[in-house]
């Protein structure tokens, strides 16, 4: 849900910038978040995309609209990924889940 | 068509008692390199998915039938739904494992060459493919995935069938039905709200052009899947049963750990063991009884393996049971039916609810067990906590008749005429087809529903019912995939249509009993299933063609 809320807000963002840039000729919010998501993309959203296997010009696109709305759930995801040996032995508290 | 085994049989194959809950809906990050293939789960899914099949040829020398054939392989893709999609948890365990998947790929590709994954989940199944992780599989092994909905249909007729003479198909089926490719089943060990369970053959379900399969999705739905089986049956059998699925699919279920992959070479035989292994008599196993009657089954089958049982919870297509009440206590369901196979109405008050239960379980296949499946969605969506008191009239049914006159009943026992359904308070929604006698107790034209079987149509209009409902897989790290393969779909949809090659029938899924077919040869009578080319396309009927593609359901703007 966090999730949804935040890609729309990233999209009524640029779309609000857009705006400043049409109506009041001020380009400076539409550059400052071009230029964040694209420092982002160079820092850690390229890396980040290369190590999930996402395909070059698919990273570049998202992380540009995205930011770290996009690189940040990716990393996550391989840190949740990322197991040991321990994490595959069967516990008694595995799911057992019942919506009687 | 397909292979003929002198010798059928059926391996029950115990996977290690490992923890299996990482990466059952969707294939990790790192597949298709090392780090993947070190997993212990994986190592164990691959080491049981291989002995299983390896036992199974020992049996019954499927391989050697298999080498060098093409093969259509179709898992079961429903809605793909990562744990965020609801406000449970954990993963919902609708599709076939990816890592099941995976191993079973990988013996079928040491012996062929020409594999195609095929499937139509009815609603975007290249974005569930894309999500599951099916496309890396594909192209891992060097294999075609195929979306059966964008692909153009075809027509057979199956003249020993009992409802599905005529039937349409997307072509790669076809070479299935005309014996040019083998099949492949591979289903995931579920329940399911229509049929009881859903496993091997009722797997083809997914196989019909789309709009075919909303034909007899009634009471008749057990009869129709079994009629599929005159067109073509699988070759062979893997159930994906690592990890099951309990309660109401193809609504939100519930995870069993199941740890075992069952195959077989009569998909009747292995989903009949498999009903046992889920604590279910498969001798109340509406498909079965009938795919038995058909001739379908092998009394002499080889069973290999344990029977151990783990029971799974029924699937409940209805709107009566307790479970239902406690989680919606404002939802009150009036059912009437008249035909022979439902109880006469004698009285107006005082009718036992075992009455009003079999009147309503009388369409198990279709509006109860679409509603029941819409109201799981509602259940295990985000915003349940702000509609679980919600007050809703439900209506199904023609009305059972008395004295000449219509009425619907309730769980209490009374009798409603159609004048004091519309007097109801709250709002009121009249579900099905056949409801359209009482269309005018509906609150509102929009909530008559019509359709069987046209769930993604009931599913909008009663969540407008039940506003603000949210539907599952609101994770926008998926969603835009969803989003890519509706919009894709529609476009290769129209551009089908629009060459003369259609990729779906005309919805005509307004009545019960067989659709008609010509008057047949006497030769083609004794054959199970035929060729019905479809004439070609007129540019009028192309039109048409184009008209009739709709992005979400037929009766949706």
């Amino acid at each position: 849900m966090v999730a949804v809320l935040s890609y729309v807000a990233c999209i009524g963002l640029w779309i609000v910038n857009t705006l400043i840039l049409i109506i009041k000729k001020n380009p400076f919010w539409l550059l400052l978040l071009f230029f964040t998501h694209l420092f982002e993309l160079l820092t850690v959203g390229l890396k980040t995309g290369r190590k999930f296997g996402e395909k070059d010009p698919v990273s570049i696109a998202s992380c540009i609209c995205f930011g770290f709305l996009w690189w940040l759930p990716l990393k996550k995801q391989m840190e949740r990924e990322t197991f040991t040996d321990d994490d595959f032995v069967r516990r008694p508290d595995d799911i057992v889940i019942r919506h009687d | 068509m397909g292979i003929k085994y002198e010798h059928n049989a059926v391996v029950i194959a115990e996977a290690p008692k490992l923890n299996y809950t990482h990466n059952y809906v969707c294939l990790p990050y790192d597949y298709g390199r090392q780090s993947y293939e070190d997993r212990a789960d994986v190592k164990a899914i691959k080491a049981t998915v291989r002995g299983a099949l390896d036992d199974l040829d020992k049996a019954t020398g499927w391989k050697e039938k298999f080498r060098g054939q093409k093969i259509l392989i179709k898992p079961n893709l429903v809605f793909v739904t990562p744990k965020t999609g609801y406000r449970y948890d954990y993963d919902i365990p609708q599709t076939t494992d990816p890592r099941v998947f995976d191993a079973t790929m990988e013996v079928l590709s040491e012996l062929c060459d020409d594999i195609v994954i095929g499937e139509g989940s009815g609603l975007v199944t290249w974005g569930y493919a894309k999500i599951a992780g099916y496309l890396r599989i594909a192209e891992k092994y060097g294999a075609r995935f195929m979306a059966f909905e964008e692909r153009p249909t075809e027509r057979y007729f199956c003249p020993k069938a009992e409802v599905g003479r005529e039937v349409y198909f997307p072509d790669i089926v076809g070479e299935v039905v005309r014996g040019e490719r083998l099949y492949v089943s591979h289903p995931k060990t579920k329940c399911n709200i229509y049929t009881g369970v859903t496993l091997g053959f009722k797997n083809s379900m997914g196989t019909y052009s789309v709009n075919m399969r909303a034909r007899n999705h009634t009471y008749e739905i057990d009869t129709k899947l079994t009629d599929i089986m005159y067109a073509f049956k699988p070759d062979l059998t893997v159930i994906d049963g690592i990890i099951g699925g309990e309660g109401n699919t193809p609504g939100p279920n519930d995870p069993v750990l199941f740890d075992r992959i069952i195959c077989g070479t009569n998909a009747v035989e292995v989903d009949r063991v498999t009903t046992e292994l889920m604590g279910f008599d498969p001798k109340e196993s509406r498909l079965l009884i009938e795919a038995d009657k058909k001739g379908f089954n092998d009394p002499d089958v080889e069973i290999i393996g344990e029977k151990r049982v783990v029971p799974f919870r029924r699937a409940e297509p209805t709107l009566l049971s307790e479970r239902f009440k406690k989680n919606w206590p404002g939802v009150k369901e009036f059912v009437g039916y008249t035909n022979p196979h439902v109880p006469k109405l004698t009285k107006l008050d005082g009718i036992p609810f075992e009455d009003v239960f079999a009147m309503e379980q009388y369409d198990r296949g279709g509006t109860p067990s679409s509603l029941g499946t819409c109201f799981e969605v509602f259940f295990a969506s985000y915003t349940y906590p702000l509609t679980k008191k919600r007050h809703l009239n439900v209506v199904v049914g023609e009305g059972a008749e008395f004295e000449g006159k219509k009425y619907w009943i309730s769980d209490d026992g009374h009798a409603y005429s159609l004048e004091e359904l519309k007097e109801l308070p709250y709002l009121t929604v009249v579900v099905g087809e056949n409801s359209a006698p009482a269309k005018e107790a509906a609150s509102h034209p929009f909530f008559f529903i019509r359709g069987w079987g046209e769930v993604n149509n009931l599913a909008v209009r009663m969540a407008a019912a039940m506003m603000p409902t949210l539907p599952g897989q609101t994770d926008l790290h998926w969603l835009p995939w969803i989003g890519i393969g509706a919009v894709r779909k529609y476009v290769v949809k129209l551009a089908r249509a629009a060459m003369g090659h259609p990729t779906d029938m005309t919805y005509d899924a307004f009545r019960d009993g067989p659709y008609t077919i010509p008057e047949l040869e006497a030769q083609n009578l004794d054959v199970d299933c035929i060729p019905a080319p479809l004439p070609p396309l007129t540019l009028k009927d192309r039109l048409k063609a184009m008209k009739e593609t709709k992005i979400l359901a037929q009766f949706l703007i």
